[in-house]
């Protein structure tokens, strides 16, 4: 950031090479949207790049830009949490109206050639209930799991009090396991068919 | 350990924020618990499935155009706040604002300017150095010669013989009579002021241009010792100098006024009227010949320009006037218009008569008290009589009055009902009688009533507003 202060732009590059896939994955798991999450991941860069003069050298660069990613982030929830609620309803629907269940179909890839394909389905069904996480929980399994902040990072970024993070993320596992209820009862039937068969 | 506090602890378990002997507690409850137990694997594997898939199939690389756009703009950033020097010519740094944002968008007011400041400052130069050019170029230009003398500022009142008498009565006002030594610039004739006249009126035969001559003793002119008189500047000394004169009256070179200072002699060229009565226009046009002695041509019948005469020889030199001419003739208007001349001329007449029954100072005292001052235009004489005054104070008046209308017309355009209804206000007070007022007493009217409306609607407004609002 430094030299990039001193019109090294290469070196803001590499900045930028530095963090952008785990903010990238932030804003992705935040908001859903992969074109919401292109913009924001693009505006978190680019206030960097309008307010790198006054960056001070004490400042840490991840900081700094996990603090805009989330102020973009909760502005974007506050703005899109009615249409967000409505999307999900909507693809709930279709995936009702397919005929097959998620976790149907997660059983039917379960083959051996089919890890890959279950692993994406899986991916899916993480990513389907993290989104449906309240903000506050969300924010803080996100933080913990994708930016690798300890809880006590967490609570001074959130300005909460550790346990209450600690809290939250108790929240989150707990609904996660919610969305998650169904790919456990996949697995514990696929185990019992398994040792059933001769 | 209870149940409760296996639900509580979960967190620090799962990732492993537990201190050795809390955690061997923990394990200890789960172990016999089965709901805990059940409770820990649940958990756990939720995570697990949760750390896979983040770490995995949703572990993603931003799309690379992100980190384009991104550093296309860092670029831009850079080179704005780089040093001009450091600056890609394809980047253009923001304009600043004002006079030189307008000169960055308009490139070719660059040379524009440079070109027109080399000009003035070449002008100016030309001035200092001769003060004579200003009244040739404005001679040539408006075709007629130079405008007689104006009067000088009110401080020069205070010394008649410098400022206001004398037959080629110029607008340095200094000037002496043929066959006057340097002596008789305090004793100056009252015949000055009708010549004044005269050269005011533009008749021929009058005084030269007046505003840079100054008299000149005869005997200088014909080349006489004088004692006490010498061009202090050879230099600044002109090759040639028109003397128009009437009555044996000549015009010494313009720019230069007389003093009692002690210095050598210099040579004095001057051109010398063949006759009486010489032409306003032909000296003028015999003026704006070339100097240093040159025949000039198309001078008239006037005069030519004649060979310089030998140096004077001098107890005391001519003191060159700072070039005061010039820089009055610069800020003066060209021609007046004919009311406004003709009442200078009356001006001119009334201060002359005014100052001919005053008693002079002596030079010397002259010197020591103020330096010869630049007299301000024709149109600052007429303002110094009682009416012009009045003239000026009435059109100034009337000026502002009509901005006064029209700044009230704006603000209540502007909706500023409360300025705009005191201003209409202001001015019904002062014109009631005005054929504007009927509408002038509407905008007030219509002024108020939209404060009283606007008062109304911010009262319902804050009376129906919430509270809470803004916490």
């Amino acid at each position: 950031m430094a030299a990039y202060q001193k019109g090294d732009v290469a070196a803001f590059g590499e900045l930028m090479a530095r963090h952008e896939k785990r903010l990238w994955n932030f804003l992705r798991r935040f908001v859903r949207d992969k074109a919401t999450a292109e913009d924001l991941l693009q505006e978190v860069f680019l206030r960097v790049v309008k307010s790198a003069v006054q960056w001070q050298p004490s400042a840490k660069v991840s900081t700094w830009l996990f603090t805009i990613a989330r102020n973009l982030c909760t502005d974007q929830a506050r703005r899109a949490e009615f249409r967000q609620a409505e999307s999900l309803d909507q693809a709930n629907a279709g995936e009702e109206g397919s005929g097959l269940r998620r976790i149907d179909r997660v059983a039917a890839n379960s083959g051996d050639a089919e890890k890959e394909a279950m692993g994406r389905e899986i991916a899916s069904l993480v990513d389907r209930a993290v989104g449906e996480l309240p903000v506050e929980q969300r924010e803080v399994f996100l933080m913990r799991e994708v930016m690798d902040m300890s809880f006590a990072e967490i609570a001074a970024q959130v300005g909460a009090s550790e346990p209450t993070v600690k809290s939250r993320m108790r929240y989150a596992l707990q609904r996660l396991r919610s969305g998650l209820g169904e790919l456990h009862e996949a697995t514990a039937r696929d185990a019992v068919s398994v040792e059933g068969t001769p | 350990m209870k149940c409760s506090d296996v639900s509580s602890l979960l967190v620090d378990f799962l990732y492993e924020e537990m201190p050795e002997a809390e955690r061997r507690d923990f394990l200890a409850h789960v172990e016999d618990c089965p709901a805990c137990s059940a409770e820990v694997k649940a958990m756990s594997s939720t995570l697990g499935h949760a750390r896979a898939a983040l770490r995995g199939p949703l572990d993603e690389a931003p799309p690379a155009r992100v980190r384009a756009r991104v550093l296309e703009a860092a670029q831009a950033a850079a080179a704005a706040r780089a040093p001009d020097s450091a600056k890609p010519r394809v980047s253009r740094a923001p304009a600043p604002e004002g006079f030189f944002a307008h000169l960055w968008k308009t490139p070719w007011l660059v040379p524009a300017l440079g070109a027109a400041s080399v000009a003035t400052a070449v002008f100016l130069v030309k001035v200092i150095k001769n003060p004579q050019v200003l009244p040739e170029q404005r001679s040539a230009v408006t075709g007629m010669p130079a405008q007689p003398a104006a009067a000088p500022r009110p401080e020069t009142r205070r010394e008649p013989t410098v400022a206001s008498s004398g037959p080629t009565l110029g607008m340095q006002g200094l000037g002496i009579r043929a066959g006057e030594s340097t002596a008789g610039i305090e004793r100056r004739s009252h015949a000055g002021p009708k010549i004044a006249r005269e050269a005011a009126a533009g008749k021929p035969g009058a005084a030269p241009p007046a505003r840079d001559s100054l008299a000149m003793p005869k005997r200088l002119l014909d080349n006489e010792p004088l004692a006490g008189v010498a061009w202090e500047d050879q230099a600044q000394a002109p090759a040639g100098e028109v003397t128009a004169a009437k009555g044996g009256d000549r015009a010494i070179p313009p720019g230069h006024a007389f003093a009692n200072a002690k210095a050598g002699h210099a040579p004095a060229p001057a051109m010398h009227a063949e006759k009486d009565g010489a032409n306003l226009n032909d000296v003028s046009r015999s003026q704006s010949q070339p100097r240093k002695g040159l025949v000039a041509e198309g001078a008239g019948s006037s005069g030519r320009w004649a060979e310089p005469p030998p140096p004077l020889p001098a107890q005391a030199p001519i003191a060159a006037a700072p070039a005061p001419v010039a820089s009055v003739a610069a800020s003066a208007p060209a021609e007046p218009p004919p009311a406004k001349k003709a009442k200078a001329v009356a001006t001119l007449e009334q201060r002359l008569d005014h100052v001919a029954g005053m008693p002079m100072a002596s030079s010397a005292e002259r010197a020591k008290s103020q330096p010869v001052r630049a007299a301000p235009s024709e149109y600052a004489v007429q303002a110094e009589t009682p009416a012009d005054k009045e003239m000026a104070k009435e059109s100034k008046q009337a000026l502002s009055f009509e901005e006064r209308v029209r700044k009230a017309e704006k603000l209540f355009a502007e909706k500023k009902w409360a300025e705009a209804a005191a201003a209409f206000r202001a001015l019904l007070a002062q014109a009631p009688a005005d054929p504007a007022a009927k509408t002038w007493r509407e905008r007030v009217a219509s002024a108020d009533l939209a404060q009283e409306q606007a008062r109304a609607a911010r009262a319902k407004k804050a009376l129906s507003s919430d509270p809470l609002d803004g916490m």
